[in-house]
């Protein structure tokens, strides 16, 4: 066949088109950055010249590759952080695996009670922003060593040890907190679609519960577990801010701060290598993950009708086990924003008495004596400037990637199996594995100049869309594959037949009738934005902050009671826009993330 | 000996009753078909036996062990229950191999390593599924993985054995060989069977007893002959039988003793009961209910009729024939066709024709019928 023909003919059909043009954009967008930052370890950079003696910026050099792996230095600024992230990524996965998958199963599998209330709370820890726990915590457990003392002190009178306050085990602990829900929702969704029948046939040849927990239902929901472990190792390693308010007291350094100091320090050059340490573990995870599950053992004939579960009778234990589910939950959840909401009350945090109750935080004009006099949250014109950027690049970056998302998905179903549709599915996951700051870094370094058609975007509201988009175009185009498979193509095809034209057949038809999937793939990557701080902490100047960026200066700086009433504001708005989305189109995120 | 006794069982989903006031026995060594429409309780009443669901009320016997009584509040898990399962659709664990499938309920019991794989030889080999031992569930075609599914039911050797609609998922020719072999089967575990289908030849062709189920509730619970040839209601009639029975509707005009007349649009009939006489009065509705086979094609029938379709199917043929305002299905033996639009007389000298009351349903009468065409009829 004539080769022009044959061109035109793979031009006709709309999936090809949107294959090609989203691998396109999507090379430059990811793959260009991802050598960039290669190239930048080997570069010296203007603020290294006075360490790197004899070079002009841009020069090659190892320097930044010897130092950090076998410089004089290296244990303590790579090693003991490296040791520190991965021991920290890899106990959080187990916390978040047993909470996440121990909730799960309760609610789909036993009698428990309030698994509306359940379901609802639990997602709670993911929506809020994940330093939210972080600040409870030390509202509760801090020590003298920063200041005030925290309230259990306050109440107890019990001094609590450095180890407990900061470090190491609260970051766990707020890390596997915050990424239980992801854990709860892939795990939940397996279980939910298991087959029951596949218990029972168990139960009928005279398995012992534990034993069929153990052989059946484990290895049954061991990819979703995989799965988890991927998510969570590769979030918690990027994780910034709980490590970052958790650790500073008592100097733990992880990669991700080590990476905000030394690109925001004089060492950028360090840097760009820790980010590419970062991207390669995440990457060797990733390689594992679909190893692992790609082994013959198929998982495929896991899902079917499950109708008839029969609960597990937790019998005596149900009245007393929902009840403390319950608690435990109000404690993570409802606890740390009542606590929130009181100090943002308090002029000195931890007296109850009644003279130190103040609205001054929140509608006060601003009292010299008080914080360099800035005004309450409510009259404070930064913070309504921040607002509203915060919900405009939301509200861009979940239109950008969620519809990307249902592109991707399309043409990734549509071709599915041939080589090109598993790059673009490949390539749109893969900046979940990009720490959110060594992205912002490398877009810093990539857009301060002209590039090609598109101008400087250094201190621009743009270049905040674009790297939110892409950085969460992996939830987006899950969503988006997830609608499309489940939708099958039949229903398409019938509409082919009829001559509708593939603009009316996706907004007529498969949008539609997936409307809850392709929502929540929108719904995420808002929410995700609502409450991102390192992606974008970099990348933000005073006109283009937001309300995150500036709750991390208010805490920088101590101004507790700010930083109390912005996480206040911002988990409201999350929360409450979540509550709206769901009631009115029926999406939620456990929807998306369900895959 | 296992004997299942199920005494006023009655489950209800919320205020949904699913199953009303079930009461059946099942002897030892019996094959029970539980037959009926989609959505009739079947699959429930089964999980109930089985221990997997719990009735709402009633009592369940299991060998003379009372396993499950609402009223005393008993309800032995299904572990205890001694009992073999058979899945809709297979429940294989995906996980497992063959080989792993078979042996894990063996494994539950403790059995020893040589014991459990000198089994798994055995039923395989019964089964011929002992090339696949190795490969995993979704390695497998549907009917490979049926039998692996009944190897690793049988395994344990249980007395009392439950299979829901085991048969549903295979092509017409792996079924015939499968129905033949768990009819073997049955014969040579010596276990009771209880059987779920809702395809009746299946029903027919299987079981010594079939239990027949409508919305719930139990219509006729005898062996399958039984039921064919003195269904005891108007939906046991037709439920059962391929094709289905020709129903034609009548009204009384008079009875005495040993002669009911009946009258339809355009037939008159005498209806001359073999059983009992029943009891009807004149202008009483009724209906008549004629098996195909029991509808004969001939030169000296009584009454005329045009062919009005022939579907030929070499063993017998199925030929619809229009009468007056009323179709007959009848059933011809051996291989002939008829023209459509033929002249064809009918002839109805059989005994087993049967008289429902029509607004109840209820099977009546048995017995012969002389016809004749009405005056001023076609
Ligand atoms: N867990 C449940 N909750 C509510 N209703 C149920 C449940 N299980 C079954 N039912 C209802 O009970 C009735 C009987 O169901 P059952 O599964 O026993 O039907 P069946 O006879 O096996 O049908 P089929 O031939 O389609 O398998 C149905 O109407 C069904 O909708
Ligand atoms: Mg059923």
């Amino acid at each position: 066949m004539n080769p022009i023909h044959c061109v035109k003919g793979f031009f006709r059909k709309p999936e090809n088109v949107i294959l090609v043009c989203l691998i396109t954009i999507l090379v430059y967008l990811i793959l260009i950055p991802l050598f960039s930052i290669v190239n930048d370890t080997f570069r010296v950079h203007s603020s290294e010249l006075m360490r790197i003696k004899g070079t002009v910026a841009g020069d090659f050099t190892t320097y930044h590759w010897k130092s950090i792996f076998a410089g004089k230095y290296s244990k303590n600024i790579f090693y003991q952080p490296l040791f520190n992230t991965l021991l920290i990524s890899l106990i959080t996965c187990f916390i978040a695996i047993c909470t996440g998958g121990g909730f799960a199963w309760l609610v789909t599998r036993t009698d428990i009670r309030y698994k509306k209330v359940i379901s609802s709370l639990f997602i709670l820890p993911y929506i809020m922003p994940s330093w939210t726990l972080a600040m409870a915590w030390l509202n509760f457990f801090k020590n003298e060593r920063v200041g005030a003392p925290g309230l259990f002190t306050v109440f107890t009178g019990i001094q609590i040890a450095d180890w407990f306050s900061y470090g190491f085990f609260p970051i766990t602990i707020v890390l596997g907190l915050h990424y239980a829900p992801f854990a709860y929702i892939l795990i939940g969704g397996i279980l939910r679609n298991m087959d029951a029948n596949l218990e029972e046939a168990a139960q009928i040849l005279k398995t012992g519960r534990w034993r069929i927990i153990r052989k059946i239902t484990l290895p049954i929901v061991l990819p979703a577990m995989l799965s988890t472990v991927l998510l969570v190792f590769s979030s918690a390693m990027s994780a910034f801010a709980v490590p970052a308010f958790l650790g500073t007291p008592v100097r733990f350094q992880v990669l991700t701060t080590q990476l905000f100091r030394t690109l925001n320090g004089t060492s950028p050059g360090y840097g760009y290598l820790i980010a590419l340490v970062m991207i390669v573990i995440g990457t060797i995870i990733l390689l594992t993950n679909q190893m692992l599950i790609g082994k013959r053992k198929s998982f495929a004939t896991v899902t079917g009708k499950s109708s008839n579960i029969s609960l597990v009778r937790l019998k005596k234990f149900r009245t007393v086990l929902s009840l403390a589910v319950l608690l435990w939950l109000l404690l993570i959840t409802i606890v740390p924003l009542i606590s929130f909401a009181v100090q943002s009350f308090q002029i000195s945090s931890g007296s109850f008495k009644a003279d130190n109750f103040t609205t001054l935080f929140w509608l006060g004009e601003g009292r010299p004596d008080v914080l360099s006099g800035e005004p309450g949250i409510l009259r404070n014109k930064y913070i309504y400037v921040g607002l509203w950027n915060s919900v405009r690049l939301s509200v861009l970056i979940s239109l950008l990637a969620g519809t990307a998302g249902l592109l991707v998905g399309y043409s990734v179903v549509k071709k599915r199996g041939s080589r090109w549709a598993n790059s673009l599915d490949r390539l749109s996951f893969f900046p979940y594995l990009l720490p959110s700051m060594a992205f912002g870094a490398i877009y810093l370094s990539m857009f301060a100049v002209r590039r090609g058609f598109i101008p400087s975007l250094y201190g621009s509201f743009a270049i905040l869309v674009l790297i939110g988009t892409v950085k969460y175009l992996p939830f987006a185009s899950r969503a988006g594959i997830n609608a499309i498979f489940q939708l099958g193509k039949e229903i398409e095809e019938a509409a082919v037949i009829f001559g509708v034209s593939w603009w009316k057949r996706m907004v007529k038809i498969i949008i539609p009738i997936q409307r809850a999937s392709v929502l929540s793939g929108f719904l995420l990557p808002f929410i995700s934005s609502m409450r991102e701080l390192s992606l974008f902490i970099l990348l933000v100047t005073p006109s283009t902050r937001v309300l995150t960026t500036m709750l991390f200066q208010y805490n920088e700086k101590g101004w507790d009671q700010y930083a109390n009433a912005i996480i206040l504001f911002i988990v409201l708005v999350v929360v409450l826009l979540n509550a709206v989305v769901n009631k009115v189109t029926g999406a939620s995120i456990d929807k998306g993330i369900g895959d | 000996m296992p004997e299942i006794r199920i005494e006023n069982v009655t489950k209800k989903f919320g205020k949904f009753v699913a199953v009303e006031n079930l009461t059946i026995t099942i002897k030892d060594k019996w094959f029970v078909t539980l037959l009926g429409p989609s959505g009739c309780g079947k699959t429930t009443t089964l999980r109930m036996i089985s221990g997997l669901e719990s009735p709402t009320e009633g009592k369940i016997y299991i060998d003379d062990v009372l396993v499950f009584s609402a009223a005393e509040g008993i309800d032995l898990p299904p572990a205890k229950r001694d009992v073999g399962f058979l899945f809709q659709n297979y429940a294989l664990w995906p996980h497992m191999t063959v080989s792993q499938n078979i042996s894990f309920g063996l494994e539950n019991l403790k059995w020893n390593r040589t014991d459990i794989d000198c089994r798994v030889q055995d039923l395989t080999e019964l089964l011929k599924i002992d090339e696949f031992l190795g490969r995993y569930p979704a390695e497998l075609s549907g009917g490979q993985q049926q039998r692996v599914a009944i190897a690793r039911t049988l395994a344990p050797r249980p007395k009392v054995l439950f299979m829901d609609e085991p048969l549903s998922n295979l092509d017409a020719k792996l079924r015939m060989e499968m129905r033949a072999e768990l009819k073997r089967l049955h014969r040579e575990t010596n276990s009771t069977f209880v059987y779920v289908t809702h395809d009746q030849l299946e029903a027919m062709t299987l079981s010594s007893r079939i239990c027949l189920m409508k919305e719930g509730r139990v219509q006729q619970y005898a062996a399958p002959l039984d039921i064919y040839n003195g269904p005891s209601n108007l939906f046991c009639a037709e439920f059962v039988g391929n094709p289905t029975m020709n129903f034609i509707e009548v009204a009384c005009l008079q009875t005495e003793p040993g002669r009911i007349s009946l009258t339809s649009d355009d037939l008159n009939f005498t209806f001359a009961p073999v059983s009992p006489q029943p009891k009807v009065t004149a202008g009483q509705n009724l209906v008549l209910g004629l098996r195909p086979e029991s509808v004969l094609l001939s030169e000296k029938g009584s009454i005329h009729g045009t062919i009005y379709s022939a579907l030929p199917s070499g063993m017998e043929t199925t030929v619809m024939v229009k009468t007056g305002n009323s179709l007959l299905t009848s059933v011809v033996f051996g291989g002939q066709d008829f023209p459509v639009d033929g002249w064809t007389g009918v002839e109805l000298n059989h005994d087993n024709y049967i008289l429902f009351d029509k607004s109840s349903g209820e099977n009546i009468a048995t017995g012969t019928l002389t016809v004749a065409l009405r005056e001023g009829g076609v």
